[in-house]
């Protein structure tokens, strides 16, 4: 019998180069964590934000601004939707395609299929962190993008200030780019600390939570925002202030280049640990 | 039976790829930290089916890992159609590799997972998804390729998991323990296309640790153990292997002396013992003949046979049996047990001498 008769027919087409697999890495990963309800209800009422504050909007800065005649800032409402996202929805996404990510392919030996392949634990690591920083991303730049146009469109007294409020846009989309690509890639590395999908999930949130209430607790107390070095939403919130030029109080001295180095730091180190654990510690050895 | 002969394979010069698939190791050694995990190994395989024949924790899946890029060799090399396999990815394209692990996404549908698989190995979305239907549907998940894979049986999962395997015809394939699991009608569908694969000629290698499974595919066997390949050859031959090692049957009876008064005159017996008060085990040559004998004294002498049992009929007596003899044949056990001692080849076949004896089922 011959290879022909057992059906075997000889690929003529062009096999895409080692690169492509970034790219595929990515749409996969996107995919898998589609499958996760943490991912798909965050991404179905994220818009909810821009609901509550486009009302808030409405009623303070069109109706009463309207009748007392005073000049109404928009600004804070958009910088206040970024940290209620931050708070609300994103620790979702993360929990559900970041903190467990790498622990359940490790629990599952799964690295073997990719590494089987032409695939780099680089590219393995920056589809996985992809895929969080795209839901992550999407759950503050729609709602924020939303509450943009409803203060461009409606409400504004004049071209000027409508030309004010469009340049909203730009301090608004670093900081979802910043808040997606920090939560993204830490928790990414969090999941690559154990094979325990439940421990790396639960460390993360703690990790999340915790410092950033203890921060709070000391500050009212020592009146010092300095503690906020321990919080990494305190930190960002920082970075988020000095992105939209928000008002300070006067006993702050935690500023934006503080914050923003340490954020690096913490970004680049967590993907240096997953990858050094994905390198060493499983299979890549 | 052939007398040890030590592996005579060359290194490899250079990085040029081969058209023929084969799969080169040359003093191929892994270590994880203090433990070894493969020792020494020296091989050539060419085209055709090959068994890897080891007991659990023999270092089959290292050297698997090995081949398939996984793992960087601690000393040594190895060699995939020419190519150091590890980050090199002309190697990685031509090598299919299905894990003994169960990884299968359970969320994802098998198609998207051996698409995704693919695509990987440098096809476009359209033919990634055109070959993996193939590849699917070769397996005979035609119909069942749209569903999660979380709603497969154990079987079907194998089968996905070797059509991701196979989706961009690699020229060696790889599979670790590929059988475990498996129901009788994905047995036939595996075996079959694993037929097919080698006889398009692919080189593939499957680990068990049943013999039978090693029978029903292919001839060709390499016993490992203790990380280092003790035998090369035919299953023919490792069955002989099994005959002619010293093997023991233990009988528990109501007189256990008298039973081995009467059994100890039958020719092949070589000794007897006695492990407990009402049991008697003889060491024997001939077990066939042996087991005659036991029954035939049993019913003459009238003994209350309670049970009859053989301790060490498995594969891993014939392992720990070739490790032992190819260390005395090396001049010490401690040079089997550090991975100096030669290798048994059975039937001429000396590993890295390039033999490469033809495959069972069709040629091409």
């Amino acid at each position: 019998m011959s290879v022909r008769d057992l059906g075997y027919r000889a690929y003529e087409g062009q096999r895409l180069p080692a690169s492509h697999n970034t790219w595929v890495m990515v749409r996969h990963s996107v995919r898998r964590a589609w499958s996760s309800w943490l991912v798909k209800l965050p991404v179905f009422f994220c818009v909810g934000t821009a609901v509550v504050l486009g009302i808030y909007y409405l009623v303070a800065g069109v109706l009463v601004s309207g009748q007392t005649g005073e000049a109404f800032d928009a600004a804070p409402i958009v910088r206040r939707l970024v940290s209620a996202q931050m708070w609300l929805f994103v620790p979702f996404i993360t929990l559900g395609a970041g903190a467990g990510s790498i622990a359940q392919d490790a629990v599952h030996r799964a690295f073997q299929f990719y590494f089987a392949k032409p695939v780099t634990p680089a590219q393995y690591l920056f589809g996985r962190v992809s895929a969080v920083a795209f839901f992550a991303g999407f759950v503050v730049v729609v709602p924020g993008v939303l509450l943009i146009l409803l203060t461009v469109g409606y409400g504004a007294p004049s071209p000027e200030v409508r030309l004010e409020r469009a340049g909203y846009l730009l301090p608004f989309l670093l900081s979802a780019a910043l808040l997606s690509v920090v939560m993204a890639s830490v928790s990414v590395g969090f999941s690559s600390l154990a094979k325990s999908r439940a421990l790396t999930m639960s460390s993360w949130i703690l990790v999340l939570v915790v410092p950033h209430v203890i921060a709070g607790a000391i500050s009212l107390i020592a009146k010092t925002d300095w503690v906020f070095v321990a919080s990494m939403p305190g930190l960002l919130d920082v970075v988020f202030d000095a992105l939209f030029k928000s008002p300070r109080e006067p006993e702050a001295h935690l500023a934006w280049w503080h914050a923003a180095p340490i954020l690096a730091a913490v970004t680049a180190g967590s993907l240096l640990l997953a990858h050094r654990r994905l390198t060493h510690a499983e299979v890549i050895t | 039976m052939s007398a040890p002969t030590t592996g005579t394979a060359q290194p490899t010069a250079g990085a040029r790829e081969d058209a023929t698939p084969s799969i080169r190791a040359v003093r191929l050694s892994k270590w994880y930290g203090r433990v070894t995990a493969l020792q020494d190994v020296s091989l050539h395989l060419e085209p055709g089916i090959w068994g890897l024949l080891g007991p659990n924790g023999s270092g089959k899946t290292t050297f698997l890992r090995l081949v398939a890029g996984q793992l960087r060799p601690s000393l040594g090399e190895v060699r995939v159609c020419g190519l150091a396999p590890f980050g090199e990815v002309r190697a990685l394209r031509r090598i299919g590799l299905c894990p003994e692990a169960d990884a299968m996404y359970d969320d994802l549908t098998a198609l998207e997972f051996v698409a995704a698989m693919a695509e990987l190995s440098g096809y476009s979305r359209p033919a990634a998804k055109e070959r993996a239907e193939a590849a699917l549907d070769a397996f005979g998940l035609k119909k069942a390729m749209e569903r999660k894979v979380g709603g497969y049986s154990r079987g079907m999962r194998q089968r996905a998991k070797l059509a991701q395997s196979v989706v961009h015809e690699p020229d060696v394939l790889l599979l670790d323990e590929p059988l475990t699991g498996t129901d009788p009608t994905s047995r036939a569908v595996i075996l079959e296309q694993l037929a097919k694969r080698a006889a398009a000629g692919a080189v593939v290698l499957f680990s068990t640790h049943v013999l039978h499974e090693v029978e029903a595919l292919t001839e060709q066997v390499l016993l490992i153990a203790r990380g280092q390949v003790v035998a090369q050859g035919r299953v023919h031959e490792i069955r002989d292997l099994l005959e002619e090692h010293p093997h023991h049957v233990r009988v528990v009876c109501d007189r256990p002396r008298d039973l081995a008064a009467a059994v100890l005159g039958e020719p092949g017996v070589l000794g007897v013992r006695f492990p407990s008060a009402d049991a008697v085990e003889f060491e024997t040559r001939d077990p066939d003949r042996t087991y005659g004998a036991i029954a035939k004294k049993a019913v003459e002498g009238r003994f209350r046979v309670q049970s009859l049992t053989s301790p060490d009929a498995t594969l891993e007596a014939l392992f720990h049996y070739l490790v032992e003899r190819s260390g005395r044949m090396a001049g010490t056990g401690a040079d089997a047990a550090s991975g100096s001692a030669a290798p048994y080849a059975a039937g001429g076949l000396a590993p890295g001498s390039g033999a490469s004896p033809t495959p069972r089922g069709p040629s091409r």
